[in-house]
C-alpha cells in the first residue's frame, strides 16, 4: 500500500512531518517497505503558453512555435504535432530534460535552430495523451511541471498484514496514523447528489453471501471526459494505469476508502441485476479475456443472459466499460470474505478488489463509497444519477462483540501497567467506543476492524499504541527442569563421521522419482503441486542427493570425495491410510584415495572395507556390533554389495555402485554408498562397566586353509562359537590366495586370545579349546591347518 | 733393581695414556681395556712381577702400579662417556629430519554450516534451560494450520506456500506444528525448542528455498509475559552473533500469536547507519515471535486464563547468512565442499 504526502493530507489533521511517519508506522506494526517520491523524473520540463505559430520554411509537417516559458523572451520551438497552436498551454521540455527517451538539446532542425520540445503526456511518461498535452489554460508559464502535477511529494510503501484489510486505504492508513502520532482524523464532508430518473432494479438472492449491494446509474457522461492528471497519478501510484474514467474513478475510490466498486455499461446489461450463485460449469468471460468454468460455490452478478461479473473478484467482458460508453451502472457491495476468498483462490484472481473483501470491508462503507463515485464522475465526466439501489440486511452484517478488557489481564500479558484513562483513550482514537464497566473497559469495535473479536485483540491494540519498545525486558525464571536427554543422540555419530573426514551435506528432501526409484523400491510419496519434476516426490533414500553432490565436487577437481548426510526419509504406507513414514538415516558416498595426496606414503583407492571399518567403529561408539551379509541390489555393483546388520536386525546396505549406474551418472572411479537407519547410533547401549582382567592372556595363531568360496565372516562366527567363553578376541590378520595353496583354496590366518578372569590358563586347556575349535571348522568347512 | 721397574711403569703408562686418546670407538677402547687393564693384560703382568723385587721394595711398587692402574681407568671412563656421547650425536644426526615436510595423515571434514548453526541454537536455548522436541515432516491441515488458529479460508494460508501430497497430507510449512504437537503430550510450565526442516513452494532464488531449516520456540507457564519473551530473545541473539545488539521489536501478524512481533537486530554491516543489507533502515529482520494466541491454547486443553506463554521462529538459513555474510541460500544445498569446509 502506497501513500502519498497530499493524498494522505486529504483525511489527516497532523503536525507530525511526513518524514517521521515511516518511523511511527513501523512502531505500530506497518513494515516500511520502501520510499519515493510519485511519478517519472521531470527535471527542466515546465508549463509553458504557446503565443504564435508559423509555419516552418523548409517543411510542410513542421511548425515553429514561439512559447512563453516565464522568461524574459520567448523561446522558438520547432514541433510536428498537429494541435499545435497558439494560446494552449503545453509543458516544455528545456534543453537537458529527459522526454521521449531521450535527453532534449538546443538543434537545429531543417535550419531552424530549436530550443527545447514540446510534449505529449506520453513523451514524459504520463499516460497516453495523442499530440501535445493540453494543460488547463490558466496555468501559469515557467512553473515546473512536476510541481503543477503534485509530482514532488514524497510517498512510502506501507506492508499492510493480513488482519489490516482496514488499512487497505488511504483512509485507513490517516486513521491509523492519527491514533500512532496523536493528529485528527478528518474524513471530507460528502456533498448530497442530486438524484433523477429510474433506480435500477436488484435482486439479491444470496443475502448471506452479500449482506449489502448499492447500485445506481449515470447517464449521459461525456464520452471525451478524460481522467485529470492529479488522478492519474494517483493510480499509478497504486501501480493501476488509467484507463477510462468511470473505472478510474472506480479504482480510486477503493484505494481512497478502502471499498472495491465495478462499474458496468448500463446499455450492455439486459433486465435486472441479479446476485446469485453460479450455476456448476457457467461460463465467463472475464475482463482479463480468459474464460472460466463457475461452479455452485461462486457468487456473481448477473443480468437475464447470464453472469457479468464475479462478485467482488473481477469483472466480465460483455458489459465492460468501453471508450464510447455513456451510461454506467456502478456497484458498491459488501461481499462476505469466507466464500470469495475460496472463488479467488480457486480461480487464482488475487485481484485489488478481492484482497480487500477477503480481508473484510467495512459493510457501513458501501453507501459512502457509491456517493463519493458519483460525485466525481459527475464532476469530471458529467452525467445525471439516479437514486441508488440499496438492499441491506444489517442482521447478516459481521456482529460487532462488546468485549471486556480487564486491565489487570494486560498487565499480566504485558508486564506493563497501562492507565485506565490511557487504555481508553488509545482505543478510541482507532474508533473503538469504549465504556467503564466495574472497574474494566466494555470496548465494542468499529464497523471496520474485522480483526477486533476478542479482549486479546484489544491487548494487542493497547502494546501497540504503548509501545513494543516501553515493555522493559525481564530474564525468564531460571528452570529446574534437566534435560531428560542430550540435544541429539545423532551428535556423536555425526562428529565421528567428520573426524573420518567425511564432510556432512544437506540434500532437499525432495526428489526426482526416476532417480529415488533407482535406489530404493519403496513407493515415494508424490507431491499434487510439485514446483519442478526433480522435486516431485520426497525422497525415499539419502543416496541419489549425496551422488549428485558427490557429482557436482567431481566436476569441480575434487578427486577425491567423502560425504555423509543423516536426515529423514519418506516412505508411503499405501493409498489406504495415506500414513507416510518418516525414518532418520545415516547415509555416505566415498571416492577417491583413501587420505588425502601427501608425500611418502602409498596411496591407494578406498575400497569396501574402508568403508565397512567406518560403519564397525560408528556401532563400536555405541556399543554394538555390526555385520554384513552378501546382497544384490540393481544399482550395487554384483559382489560387492552387502546388507548391514545390528543386534540382529537389518539397517541398511553397503557397496560399490554398479558399473552401469557409474556410468550413467558419470563417474569414472569407483564409488561406495551406504546407508542405514540411524536410531541404530543414536545413543550408547547401556551396558555393566567391565573390569580389567588380573590374569594373563595367551595368544595362539591360526592359519586354516579353506575353499575360497567359504565366507570369512561364517569361519570366524564358528570359530567364535566353538573356542567358547575362554576367547577373548579374534582378530583375522591375514588372507591369503596363490602360490603354495592349492588352486580354488584360500587361507585365513587369525590370531585367538584366550583369557580367564579367575586363573592363569594352562597350555592343556588352550590346546584342548584350539583342537575343538579346528575340529569344528574342519568340519563344517573343510578346513585343515596351514603347513 | 727398582728403578728399572719404576720406569718400566712409567713407561707404560706413557704409551697407554696416548694409546687411550688414539681410541675413535667405543670397540677400540673395550679393546685398549682388555690389552692394558684386562685379566691378562699388561699392567696385571706388571702387578705379577712385583713379586721378583726386594721385600721392602715391594710397596712402593704395588703402590706405583695401583695409582697407574687407578688413573688408567679413571682416564678410560672419562674416553669412554666421551666416546658413546659422540656416538649418540653421530646417531642422532643420521636420523634427522626436515622439519619443515608438511605432516601426513587423514584428512579433517566439517559438519554442514546449517549443522554449526543449529547446534550453536540448541546448545544457547538448552543452556537457557530449554528442552528438545520434534515432530513429523508430513503433517496434516490440523497441526499446520487449525490448530494454530489458520482456518480453511483464513488469508494468512496465502502467506504460506504448501506442498500437499498425492496421499494426502502437507509438508509443514512451519515448525510451529511442534508447539501443538507437543502441548497435545505435556502440562505447562515447559519450555521447548523444536528445530527442523519445513517446506514452502518457492522456487529457489538466493534468498528463498523450497526446502529450509527452522528452530521454534515454545514458552508456557503462569504470568509468562511480553518482557519475558523480549529478554529470552535478546538474549539468544546476542549469544547467537556473539556481540551485543541492539534488538527491536515491531508489532506484526501471525494468526498463532497475539500480540505478535517481528524481531529486528541492527545491521551487522552498518552498525545501524544504514546500508544495502538493511536497505538504507538499519535493522534487519531475524524472527518473528508473539505471545500464544488464547485458542492455540485452548484447542490443547490448556486454560489461558491461568497460562500464558510466548512462541518465537526464526529461519537458521537466515541466521547464518546474515552472521557469516553469505548472500545466496542456495550454495547451502549445492554442497560444494569449499563451501561447506569454509564455515565451521
Amino acid at each position: 500500500m502506497r501513500i502519498a504526502k497530499g493524498w494522505l493530507a486529504d483525511w489527516l489533521d497532523t503536525t507530525t512531518p511526513f518524514e517521521d511517519f515511516a518511523g511511527l508506522l513501523t512502531r505500530g506494526g506497518f513494515e516500511v517497505e520502501g520510499a519515493g517520491t510519485v511519478g517519472p523524473p521531470l527535471a527542466e520540463v515546465v508549463v509553458a503558453r504557446i503565443v504564435g505559430v508559423r509555419p516552418h520554411p523548409n517543411a510542410e509537417r513542421l511548425r515553429v512555435c514561439e512559447v512563453d516559458c516565464g522568461e524574459a523572451e520567448p523561446r522558438i520551438v520547432v514541433c510536428g504535432a498537429p494541435n499545435a497552436r497558439a494560446g494552449i498551454a503545453v509543458p516544455l521540455a528545456l534543453p537537458g530534460a529527459v522526454a521521449g527517451g531521450r535527453v532534449i538539446e538546443v538543434a537545429e532542425l531543417r535550419g531552424v535552430r530549436s530550443q527545447g520540445m514540446l510534449c505529449s503526456g506520453a513523451e514524459l511518461g504520463l499516460g497516453a495523451t495523442e499530440g501535445l498535452w493540453e494543460l488547463p489554460a490558466d496555468v501559469k508559464p515557467g512553473r515546473p511541471l512536476a510541481a503543477y502535477l503534485g509530482l514532488t511529494e514524497p510517498y512510502l510503501d506501507v506492508a499492510v498484514t493480513p488482519n489490516r484489510g482496514d488499512c487497505l486505504s488511504v483512509k485507513g492508513m490517516a486513521r491509523e496514523l492519527a491514533a500512532l502520532c496523536g493528529g485528527r482524523f478528518r474524513p471530507p464532508r460528502p456533498r448530497a447528489l442530486k438524484t433523477r430518473g429510474v433506480t435500477p432494479r436488484v435482486t439479491v438472492r444470496e443475502p448471506a453471501r452479500c449482506p449489502r449491494y448499492c447500485a445506481r446509474t449515470i447517464s449521459g457522461i461525456r464520452t471525451n471526459a478524460q481522467s485529470p492528471a492529479w488522478l492519474v497519478e494517483r493510480l499509478r501510484l497504486c501501480g493501476v494505469t488509467a484507463r477510462h474514467l468511470a473505472v478510474d474513478v472506480s479504482n480510486y475510490i477503493m484505494f481512497d476508502l478502502g471499498q472495491p466498486l465495478h462499474a458496468f455499461d448500463a446499455a450492455l446489461v439486459r433486465g435486472e441485476l441479479v446476485v446469485r450463485l453460479a450455476a456448476d460449469g457457467e461460463p465467463i468471460t472475464l475482463l482479463d479475456g480468459s474464460t472460466r468454468q463457475l461452479t455452485a460455490a461462486d457468487l456473481v452478478i448477473a443480468d437475464d443472459e447470464g453472469p457479468l461479473a464475479i462478485a467482488g473478484v473481477m469483472g466480465g467482458a460483455r458489459a465492460a466499460v468501453h471508450a464510447h460508453t455513456q451510461s454506467l451502472l456502478l456497484e458498491a457491495a459488501y461481499f462476505a470474505p469466507a466464500g470469495l476468498s475460496q472463488t479467488a483462490r480457486r480461480l487464482g484472481l488475487p485481484t485489488d478488489a478481492a484482497l480487500r473483501f477477503e480481508r473484510g470491508v467495512d459493510p457501513a462503507l458501501a453507501g459512502l463509497a457509491l456517493e463519493r463515485a458519483t460525485a466525481l464522475i459527475q464532476k469530471l465526466g458529467g452525467g445525471d444519477a439516479s437514486p441508488a439501489a440499496e438492499h441491506s440486511v444489517p442482521a447478516l452484517w459481521p456482529t460487532l462483540p462488546a468485549i471486556r478488557l480487564r486491565l489487570d489481564h494486560v498487565r499480566r500479558l504485558l508486564g506493563v501497567s497501562i492507565p485506565r484513562a490511557q487504555a481508553a483513550r488509545f482505543l478510541k482514537a482507532l474508533g473503538m467506543t469504549v465504556a467503564a464497566s466495574h472497574g474494566d473497559l466494555m470496548v465494542t469495535p468499529p464497523s471496520f476492524r474485522f480483526d477486533v473479536r476478542e479482549e486479546i485483540d484489544l491487548v494487542e491494540e493497547l502494546a501497540r499504541l504503548w509501545g513494543y519498545d516501553e515493555i522493559p525486558a525481564v530474564g525468564l525464571a531460571p528452570s529446574l527442569t534437566a534435560a531428560p536427554r542430550p540435544p541429539s543422540g545423532l551428535r556423536r555419530a555425526a562428529d565421528f563421521l567428520v573426524d573420518r573426514d567425511y564432510q556432512e551435506a544437506l540434500c532437499f528432501s525432495l526428489g526426482d522419482p526416476a532417480e529415488q526409484a533407482a535406489f530404493q523400491d519403496a513407493p515415494a510419496v508424490r507431491l499434487r503441486n510439485p514446483l519442478a519434476a526433480p522435486w516431485s516426490v520426497l525422497r525415499v533414500s539419502l543416496i541419489p542427493g549425496l551422488l549428485a553432490a558427490a557429482l557436482h565436487n567431481r566436476r569441480r577437481q575434487q578427486s577425491r570425495v567423502r560425504l555423509f548426510e543423516i536426515g529423514v526419509c519418506f516412505e508411503g504406507c499405501g493409498p489406504k491410510d495415506g500414513r507416510v513414514h518418516e525414518e532418520r538415516r545415516i547415509a555416505g558416498v566415498a571416492l577417491g584415495s583413501t587420505v588425502p595426496e601427501q608425500w611418502g606414503r602409498d596411496r591407494r583407492s578406498v575400497d569396501f572395507f574402508d568403508v565397512k571399518g567406518d560403519l564397525e567403529a560408528l556401532a563400536t561408539l555405541v556399543g554394538r556390533e555390526l555385520h554384513t551379509r552378501p546382497w544384490e541390489a540393481p544399482f550395487l555393483q554384483k559382489g560387492v554389495g552387502a546388507s548391514v546388520w545390528v543386534d540382529g536386525e537389518r539397517i541398511g546396505f553397503l557397496g560399490a555402485l554398479a558399473l552401469a549406474e557409474r556410468r550413467r551418472l558419470g563417474f569414472d572411479e569407483p564409488v561406495f554408498v551406504f546407508e542405514v537407519q540411524a536410531a541404530a547410533f543414536a545413543g550408547a547401549r547401556a551396558r555393566p562397566a567391565a573390569e580389567p582382567p588380573r590374569f594373563p592372556a595367551v595368544r595362539r595363531d591360526l592359519a586354516l586353509v579353506v575353499p575360497a568360496t567359504v565366507a570369512a565372516g561364517a569361519v570366524l562366527e564358528t570359530a567364535r562359537r566353538s573356542a567358547g567363553t575362554l576367547l577373548q578376541d579374534l582378530v583375522l590378520f591375514d588372507v591369503y590366495q596363490g602360490e603354495g595353496l592349492d588352486f580354488g583354496k584360500k587361507s585365513l590366518a587369525m590370531g585367538l586370545t584366550f583369557q580367564d578372569f579367575s586363573r592363569t590358563l594352562t597350555d592343556e586347556v588352550i590346546d584342548e579349546v584350539v583342537a575343538r575349535t579346528v575340529a569344528a571348522l574342519s568340519a563344517a568347512y573343510g578346513a585343515r591347518l596351514r603347513q | 733393581m727398582v728403578e728399572p721397574f719404576v720406569e718400566g711403569i712409567e713407561r707404560l703408562e706413557r704409551e697407554a695414556a696416548s694409546e687411550l686418546a688414539a681410541a675413535a670407538s667405543v670397540a677400540a677402547l673395550e679393546a685398549w681395556r682388555v690389552r692394558f687393564l684386562g685379566k691378562n693384560g699388561i699392567l696385571t703382568e706388571q702387578l705379577k712381577r712385583i713379586g721378583t723385587l726386594g721385600t721392602d721394595e715391594r710397596p712402593r711398587a704395588g703402590q706405583l702400579v695401583n695409582q697407574v692402574k687407578k688413573r688408567l681407568e679413571d682416564a678410560q671412563a672419562l674416553r669412554r662417556a666421551a666416546l658413546a656421547l659422540a656416538e649418540e650425536e653421530a646417531r642422532a644426526a643420521a636420523e634427522a629430519v626436515d622439519v619443515t615436510l608438511p605432516g601426513r595423515g587423514a584428512g579433517v571434514a566439517a559438519l554442514h554450516p546449517l549443522s554449526v548453526a543449529l547446534r550453536r541454537i540448541e546448545d544457547i536455548f538448552t543452556g537457557l534451560g530449554f528442552l528438545l522436541a520434534d515432530g513429523p515432516e508430513v503433517e496434516d491441515e490440523f497441526h499446520n494450520f487449525e490448530a494454530l488458529n489458520i482456518p480453511a479460508h483464513h488469508p494468512a494460508r496465502a502467506m504460506h506456500d504448501t506442498f500437499y501430497l498425492e496421499t494426502g497430507g502437507l509438508l509443514r510449512t512451519h515448525t510451529s506444528t511442534v508447539q501443538i504437537r507437543f502441548m497435545e503430550q505435556h502440562r505447562p510450565p515447559f519450555q521447548i525448542i523444536a528445530p527442523g526442516r519445513v517446506y514452502r513452494s518457492d522456487a529457489p532464488d538466493p534468498t528463498h528455498s523450497p526446502v529450509f531449516h527452522q528452530v521454534e520456540g515454545l514458552v508456557v507457564g503462569e504470568e509468562v509475559h511480553m518482557g519475558h519473551l523480549k529478554a529470552t530473545l535478546t538474549a539468544f541473539l546476542e549469544a547467537f552473533f556473539g556481540r551485543r545488539l541492539a534488538v527491536r521489536l515491531r508489532p506484526s501478524y501471525f494468526p498463532f500469536t497475539e500480540p505478535s512481533a517481528e524481531v529486528d537486530i541492527g545491521c551487522l554491516l552498518c552498525q545501524g547507519v544504514g546500508c544495502r543489507v538493511c536497505k538504507g533502515t538499519g535493522y534487519v529482520e531475524v524472527l518473528g515471535c508473539g505471545l500464544v494466541h488464547p485458542a492455540v491454547l485452548t484447542r490443547v486443553d490448556i486454560d489461558p486464563e491461568r497460562y500464558s506463554g510466548f512462541a518465537f521462529g526464526m529461519g537458521v538459513e537466515r541466521l547464518l547468512m546474515l552472521k557469516e555474510g553469505v548472500a545466496d541460500v542456495r550454495l547451502f544445498y549445492e554442497n560444494d565442499v569449499r563451501f561447506l569446509s569454509s564455515i565451521r
